[in-house]
């Protein structure tokens, strides 16, 4: 049980593995593949956490494990102390509602035949949630900075940038307590993508939001998490802090993301330059 | 070995002005990185080159490859450089390539068309091509069709049919920004690799500063459908003189790990680029710039000093910090020149 001086588990993935079956025709790979293996990971109330990784690492699988899209082969993830994995959607009701999620690339995560009203109002009357539609519809988007008059757009007439910030509205209409992102800038423009980090950023630091972000970028994982989990073959390899966690890797792998990660490398541009590896 | 010149393009649909007074060069083996937010006319200023324009674009000025005219050309010459001595590859993969050919035949096409290869010639110059993009079996993959292969084969695809009759000039469109993330770092790789391979000259449209730091020699900014700044990239992207580049550069520089360690805003660049048509009078970027000034209201002339060019009344100068305010106001977030502004719904 959780001693009232520890800071209490929202989210908890224990020991949970994941292994994908039979391969589609066509390919001859091995039959099963393990894409995670062992895993535990725990997410407490207000707080960030990267979930950061190359690709084919994992960190997708573990998302749709967390968000009980998907069912783990082994282990189990508990929401408030109560198992969700496997469990059928109608017991979902109440994790659905406080448990959102932000897919990488809006434009095919936004229905193009609802206008953006309706698909923020969509969640709300899903889950049965009492409230005064437009009312809602004005506050969300206002949280996210979009004009009113948005509120009459396809998805199609917003920009990139625009349409994510409606995916982000759509996810906060059920007052969630967690938001898992998967990917949320990186099919954006650079300048767009730092507008969606400050909203983010102020998403967090107003609301007390509990934050999880799935990235292969970690510059934005930095921005944004106080704490990273470093996925490498299905496996946490490493997990703390981020700022120490890139301060001073302990792990390869961990290393290796670090050394990769994109750089201006002209000269004279950004402080750590004179120390960049070329 | 030839370049790729273009002087005074301009690109119009009905009599609306989109691209205006585009100059830069292209040299024998030189790689340009051709940058800006979308919206700033890179994409059409390629099509315009490539004589691909859509149906009511009109491109006007000269554009010339190894001194051959091309906006002028007729289409039967058009189809004989295309493919052959300049070639594209498109952000897309899934859409420019034909769903229901072969990958092998697509790949073979321009080999066909300007080598005249058949048979066993072309089946081992296309198996040689998509082994030199890294595809694992070459021999089978040349028998799959487009929906069979990821994301990222696509490209690599795309980028063997590009390169198949040694271009001079290979332009590429954001070939990467389609792609899942993990996988962009490695088709850069190859492209930088295919490139000096055959010593071609590369322009690389990108949002990406990192991607042109690391493989472009020069530099050049576009807003509004003009050219703002060019040079060379260590010069542009080092010391930035046009204001747009400055905010581009302070942007992407906060994006990557040489940007703040703690958790806060990020530097933006101010409003948002306007729908087509809608920019402002004078200099494109006034309404968004800090240093505007009254006489920015005219277009600024080209101001020249050796290779770099800049367009601008006020340019950022070498003695202020304005244009890497990310390495100045670095232990606090709050000195970020932050803007909360959200974009406009068009």
């Amino acid at each position: 049980m959780t001693g009232a001086d520890e800071e209490p588990s929202l989210l908890a993935a224990r020991d949970v593995s994941k292994t994908y079956g039979e391969s589609w025709r066509g390919r001859s790979q091995s039959r099963e593949r393990q894409a995670l293996a062992g895993v535990d990971l725990t997410v407490t109330r207000g707080e960030t956490l990267g979930i950061v990784g190359e690709s084919g690492a994992g960190k997708s699988t573990l998302a749709r494990l967390l968000l009980a899209l998907d069912v783990p082969t082994r282990g189990s993830v508990r929401y408030r102390g109560r198992i969700v994995s496997g469990r059928p959607e109608r017991e979902l009701r109440d994790f659905r509602r406080h448990v959102q999620i932000v897919f990488q690339d809006p434009s095919s995560s936004l229905d193009p035949r609802m206008k953006v009203h309706d698909l923020l109002a969509e969640p709300l009357r899903a889950l049965a949630i009492e409230v005064d539609e437009g009312e809602a519809v004005r506050r969300l988007l206002d949280r996210v900075e979009l004009p009113e008059s948005a509120a009459n757009r396809y998805a199609h007439q917003l920009s990139g940038g625009q349409r994510q910030r409606v995916a982000i509205a759509r996810s906060l209409g059920p007052s969630p307590e967690v938001l898992v992102a998967d990917e949320p800038v990186s099919a954006l423009d650079v300048s767009v993508r730092a507008q969606i980090v400050n909203l983010l950023t102020d998403l967090v630091l107003d609301t007390g939001l509990t934050l999880v972000i799935v990235s292969h970028d970690l510059a934005v994982v930095r921005h944004l998490c106080r704490r990273v989990a470093v996925l490498y073959r299905g496996a946490v390899v490493e997990a703390g802090e981020t700022e120490e966690i890139f301060a001073a890797p302990r792990h390869d792998h961990t290393r290796e993301l670090l050394a990769a990660a994109p750089r201006i490398r002209a000269r004279g541009v950004g402080p750590a330059s004179e120390t960049v590896v070329g | 070995m030839t370049g790729l010149s273009v002087r005074d393009l301009e690109v119009s649909y009905h009599g609306l002005p989109l691209v205006t007074g585009v100059s830069f060069d292209v040299r024998a083996g030189e790689r340009v990185g051709l940058i800006g937010e979308s919206g700033s006319g890179k994409s059409l200023t390629a099509l315009a080159i490539m004589g691909l324009l859509g149906v009511g674009l009109v491109a006007h000025g000269r554009v010339t490859l190894g001194g051959e005219e091309l906006l002028a050309a007729p289409d039967r010459r058009l189809c004989e450089l295309r493919g052959d001595r300049i070639s594209m590859i498109f952000q897309e993969p899934a859409t420019a390539l034909n769903p229901t050919r072969r990958i092998g035949a697509q790949v073979g096409e321009a080999l066909r068309a300007h080598r005249g290869l058949r048979r066993r010639d072309l089946r081992r110059a296309v198996v040689d091509l998509l082994g030199r993009v890294e595809l694992p079996e070459p021999e089978r993959y040349a028998r799959l069709y487009p929906h069979e292969l990821s994301g990222g084969q696509r490209q690599r695809v795309m980028m063997a049919m590009a390169i198949s009759c040694r271009p001079d000039v290979l332009l590429a469109d954001e070939p990467t920004t389609a792609l899942d993330a993990t996988v962009q770092a490695k088709v850069i790789n190859l492209l930088d690799r295919l490139v000096d391979e055959q010593g071609c000259a590369l322009l690389l449209i990108t949002h990406d500063l990192a991607v042109v730091s690391q493989t472009c020699d020069r530099v050049v900014t576009m807003y509004g459908g003009r050219v703002v700044e060019s040079g060379p990239s260590a010069d542009v992207l080092g010391a930035p003189r046009h204001p747009y580049t400055a905010a581009l550069v302070a942007t992407a520089v906060a994006a990557t790990l040489d940007g703040p360690a703690r958790i806060g805003h990020l530097p933006t660049i101010p409003g948002s680029v306007p729908a087509e048509g809608r920019f402002p009078s004078g200099c494109p970027f006034r309404d968004r710039c800090g240093r505007a000034i009254p006489s920015c209201t005219v277009m600024p002339a080209d101001r020249r000093d050796g290779e770099r060019v800049v367009a601008c009344w006020n340019p950022v100068a070498d003695d202020t910090d304005a244009a890497l305010g990310v390495r100045e106001s670095q232990p606090e977030p709050s000195a970020y020149p932050v803007s909360a502004q959200p974009e406009d719904p068009r």
